[in-house]
């Protein structure tokens, strides 16, 4: 899961990237329009995760570091106990101590995909998205979580594309 | 035979009388008989009912229990930002008290480096911890390390703030406690002082009335009652004040019937749980577990002997005996009564020395003891409300878990107190007048960590955080801005602020003006955002059309708006300050429409958590547009109509707003932590003269200095461009009033001349060609 990334992917795997994220966006406007049609399209300035390694992406300070470290640590243990409320609880307890950091989100999401809550597991999926551009290795993890999610919505083609771009980045 | 004849007659006539007066008793007997028989099943009946009746309130009320509202615990990590005096304000807030060495839970010791902690047992939500002592160590303001018995820590949490409690209707508050949680010394000492023959009585007791006549006739006031703890009981239960003899009675029998009932530890325990002990505004403060928590701030366990003794003597009348009003007269009432438990071998020598030396102790500041936020706690009752039956909220012992943070809330409410005294101070209005509302809230998870919903905090009544709603001035023209983005518009866009007059289909010719009366021209978008100027706003809303805006207000908001008419466009649309933090959530958390919330968990009596409140987001922004509408707020601070405020250029976005005729004045906002809503106005509607910028804003600045910032990031986008703020034109620091934006590649920003920045032939030519 902590697996590092290739912080240089091909122009392709961009491209890729790119056109996935945009596909993800638009799903999402079938439940809620985020961008309403009959009018021009708008300039797409953000960048796929790999393009904006370099822009200064604040990393999470060491500070709220060993505390998630060991909340994470505590949720996968009751994870493996089968106890998804406390895994949840857990995770909720780092969110609000560290409330930006994507890995936290990532996993709050596949908390709450065992628990079949899909529109949960959707929703933590994409605030990890946003939260990890510009962070190649936590932007690779929240896709492929993505992907998983995907996949329960039955969306399994959707999935295997997304799994396709990120499980080929070199680790 | 006559004679003998006679005797018979005579006989008869002397049997007659006694026959009759036989029959006359045999009569009266029968006749008592049934009356006795009538009166006995009468008061049977009357007697089974009233067993009935206060055995069911006596069962009744043992097991109602208010539900307990926590606030969020502090965690302490490493690298975490908290000082040594911050954490010690934090224990004091909760009532620990620094001693210099840790013999109890619920104390501190101070090092030059370092706070000793001896934490108190606490069952948090996923278990429970045991009371232990750690230290922490600061270095450059951050705990550096976390040691306890077992070597370092990485994370542990204070206990979380008692901040209040679903009482039932009738207003009474309480902390149950349990037989083994009833103090030996609080026990003890109710005997002595109320009733000295409890142990002994079946409820009533002359013995008890006639020692307690001497006493006082010896002391000259009335220093012992007569009535037995039960018999107070059954009168706190059932009965009111009035002093009649048909209530004293009923009041003996009722005691009699309880004392046969149960056992002695229970009517104790039912005693310590339920005497009233003082009032806070509609809230009635009932038994020793809460008082403990109300006039100390600490768990009744925690309580000195000082401190017990002074509860003991609130009990005789909390009003008369009010700590806080009349502090000389209920701390000689305490002495007694330590003099008393110290006659009685209650406690040694020293042990009253101490305690008569000690000073009452009790919190300077009843908000703060009872760590009581109405306001927060009635939108924790309105989200409640949603999964559970009132009933169950007021007698289940419930334990509901928020996201409240006690010192956020402290701030926000001192800043609203404080700015609006000095408003009115400086502007000479009526003082007193002025109201607030305001709201602090997590930007990426939504959780309110301070609603205050009124002027002073700890009246309860009517809370306009969430129930005032009010038109919302420019706070609404984000939304008109974001629609534009998304329609193709950049930062520079040209728009025109120029004068309008609209027409709708039905209704009369709506013309609009600037807030200077005046208009700008033909001027780049971010301006017209971040001067909030309403013919640009206006203009801009038309080429869009209203229909595209509101529909993009419903997707942020969740709501319709009232208003179908252009006026929308200026924030001639009603709503509350809880929704407008919705609103702001969708911006503050980079897209997410971010539902705020104040419950996290809600567990039953038994610990099993019954209700999870999850964070709820749903993503409404591309992550561009946001990023784009969020520089312009930041902009909008920094440049436009926020820049008066002292923190304008240190990494926030936010929008002033202000209705008509100056009626309602608004600030919503955020940094890189939290987003901030702040109302004030007039309760009665009318004009305050305070515009968005004069009145709010001031506000959040006060928010700002005590709570400080968390600056927002530098943008991410990957083409950033100075350009003027005025004119939208490229150009750099050294010729002109530059800010920093995104903007997408194809768009080409004409340069200032004269600012020494060279155009590409391409863009010089097709300049060249837009001439011709």
């Amino acid at each position: 899961m902590n697996e590092p990334l290739n912080p240089h992917p091909t122009a392709k795997a961009r491209n890729i990237a790119m056109a996935l994220s945009w596909a993800s966006l638009l799903t999402a406007c079938t439940s809620t329009p985020i961008k309403p049609e009959g009018l021009p399209p708008a300039p797409q300035e953000s960048r796929p995760p790999a393009s904006a390694a370099n822009h200064g992406v604040p990393k999470p300070t060491n500070s709220p570091h060993s505390a998630t470290e060991i909340l994470l640590a505590r949720a996968q243990e009751t994870k493996q106990q089968g106890d998804v409320l406390a895994t949840i609880s857990h995770l909720e307890r780092a969110v609000r101590i560290d409330p930006r950091n994507p890995r936290l989100w990532i996993a709050l999401s596949q908390a709450h995909l065992s628990n079949r809550d899909l529109s949960a597991a959707n929703q933590y999926v994409r605030k990890a998205i946003a939260l990890s551009h510009g962070n190649l290795a936590q932007s690779s993890q929240a896709w492929l979580q993505l992907a998983n999610v995907r996949e329960a919505q039955g969306k399994a083609s959707e999935a295997a594309s997304i799994r396709a771009k990120y499980q080929s980045t070199p680790g | 035979m006559a004679k003998q004849a006679q005797k018979p007659n005579r006989g008869k006539s002397a049997q007659q009388p006694r026959r009759r007066s036989i029959n006359l008793w045999r009569a009266l007997f029968k006749l008592i008989f049934y009356a006795g028989l009538l009166i006995s099943i009468a008061v049977s009946g009357y007697l089974i009912h009233v067993d009935r009746t206060i055995t069911e309130t006596f069962e009744g009320r043992r097991w109602s229990v208010p539900a307990q509202i926590y606030a969020q615990p502090l965690e302490l990590y490493v690298g975490s930002s908290l000082n040594r005096a911050d954490l010690k304000d934090e224990l004091e807030r909760l009532g620990y008290r620094s001693q210099t060495n840790l013999i109890h839970p619920g104390t501190f010791e101070e090092h030059n480096q370092s706070l000793r902690i001896y934490l108190r047992a606490f069952r948090f939500m996923q278990k429970a911890r045991a009371s232990q002592r750690i230290t922490i160590h600061f270095k450059n303001n951050q705990i550096s390390r976390i040691s306890g018995a077992q070597g370092n820590l990485s994370l542990v949490r204070l206990d979380p703030a008692i901040i209040g409690s679903f009482f039932p209707s009738h207003g009474e508050d309480r902390i149950i406690l349990t037989p083994n949680q009833v103090p030996e010394l609080l026990s003890q000492g109710l005997k002595a002082i109320e009733d000295r023959n409890f142990d002994q009585h079946a409820g009533f007791s002359l013995t008890g009335i006639a020692r307690a006549f001497i006493v006082n006739l010896r002391a000259g006031e009335r220093q012992q009652g007569g009535s037995t703890l039960t018999q107070q009981l059954v009168r706190s239960y059932f009965l009111n004040n009035r002093r009649t003899i048909e209530r004293k009675l009923k009041e003996v029998a009722m005691a009699v019937i309880l004392d046969a009932r149960f056992s002695k530890e229970d009517l104790l325990t039912a005693y310590v749980n339920e005497i009233f002990l003082g009032q806070n505004g509609n809230r009635a403060i009932h038994g020793f577990g809460l008082g403990a928590q109300f006039y100390f701030n600490k768990p009744l366990s925690e309580l000195e002997i000082h401190e017990t003794a002074t509860l003991l003597a609130i009990i005789r009348g909390p009003s008369f005996y009010n700590p806080f009003r009349h502090p000389k007269r209920t701390l000689e009432r305490r002495n007694r009564i330590l003099d008393i438990l110290h006659r009685d071998q209650i406690i040694d020598d020293k042990a009253i020395y101490l305690a008569q030396k000690a000073k009452l102790n009790v919190v300077s500041n009843h908000r703060r003891g009872g760590t009581y936020y109405p306001a927060f706690t009635d939108q924790v009752r309105a989200e409640l409300k949603l999964r559970f039956p009132v009933p169950a909220l007021s007698s289940e012992g419930l334990r509901i878990f928020t996201t409240l943070k006690p010192h956020t809330q402290e701030n926000v409410q001192t800043a609203v107190y404080q700015t609006l005294s000095q408003i009115e101070t400086r502007r000479t209005l009526q003082q007193g007048k002025l109201e607030a509302a305001a709201l602090v809230a997590d930007s990426q998870t939504g959780e309110i960590h301070a609603l205050v919903g009124s002027r002073n905090g700890e009246i309860d009544g009517f809370n306009r955080a969430i129930n005032a709603h009010r038109p919302v001035g420019s706070l609404i023209k984000p939304v008109i801005y974001l629609t534009a983005l998304e329609s193709g518009f950049d930062l520079i866009s040209p728009i025109e602020d120029k004068p309008v007059t609209i027409t709708p289909e039905f209704g009369d010719p709506w013309t609009p003006k600037n807030f200077n009366g005046k208009s700008a021209g033909t001027i780049p978008l971010l301006r017209g955002l971040a001067q909030s100027l309403n013919l640009a706003s206006v203009n801009l809303g038309t080429t869009l059309g209203l229909p595209v805006i509101q529909q993009r207000f419903e997707n942020l908001t969740g709501l319709q708006p009232d208003n179908r008419y252009p006026s929308f466009m200026l924030g001639a649309e009603s709503m509350s300050p809880l929704q407008i933090l919705e609103l702001y959530s969708n911006f503050a958390s980079g897209g997410f429409r971010t539902t705020p919330k104040t419950v996290i968990a809600v567990l039953n009596a038994n610990h099993q958590p019954i209700s999870q409140h999850r964070f709820k987001l749903e993503q409404t922004i591309a992550s561009n547009h946001v990023a784009t509408l969020n520089r312009a707020l930041e902009i909008a601070m920094s440049n436009g109509t926020g820049r008066s405020s002292p923190y304008a250029k240190q990494g926030i976005a936010g929008k002033t707003g202000t209705s008509n005729n100056n009626r309602d004045s608004w600030f919503a906002g955020f940094d890189n932590a939290s987003v901030f809503v702040v109302w004030t106005g007039h309760d009665d509607n009318t004009p305050t003269g305070l515009t968005g910028a004069t009145g709010a804003l001031t506000i959040w600045n006060a928010i700002a200095k005590s709570e400080g910032l968390s600056p927002l990031l530098p943008s991410r986008s990957s083409r950033l461009v100075d350009i003027e703020f005025l004119s939208g034109l490229r150009a750099n620091a050294d010729c002109a009033d530059v800010v920093q934006i995104p903007l997408p590649a194809e768009s080409r920003p004409q340069v200032k001349p004269g600012c020494g920045i060279k155009t590409r032939l391409s863009d010089r030519l097709r300049r060249w060609f837009s001439k011709q």
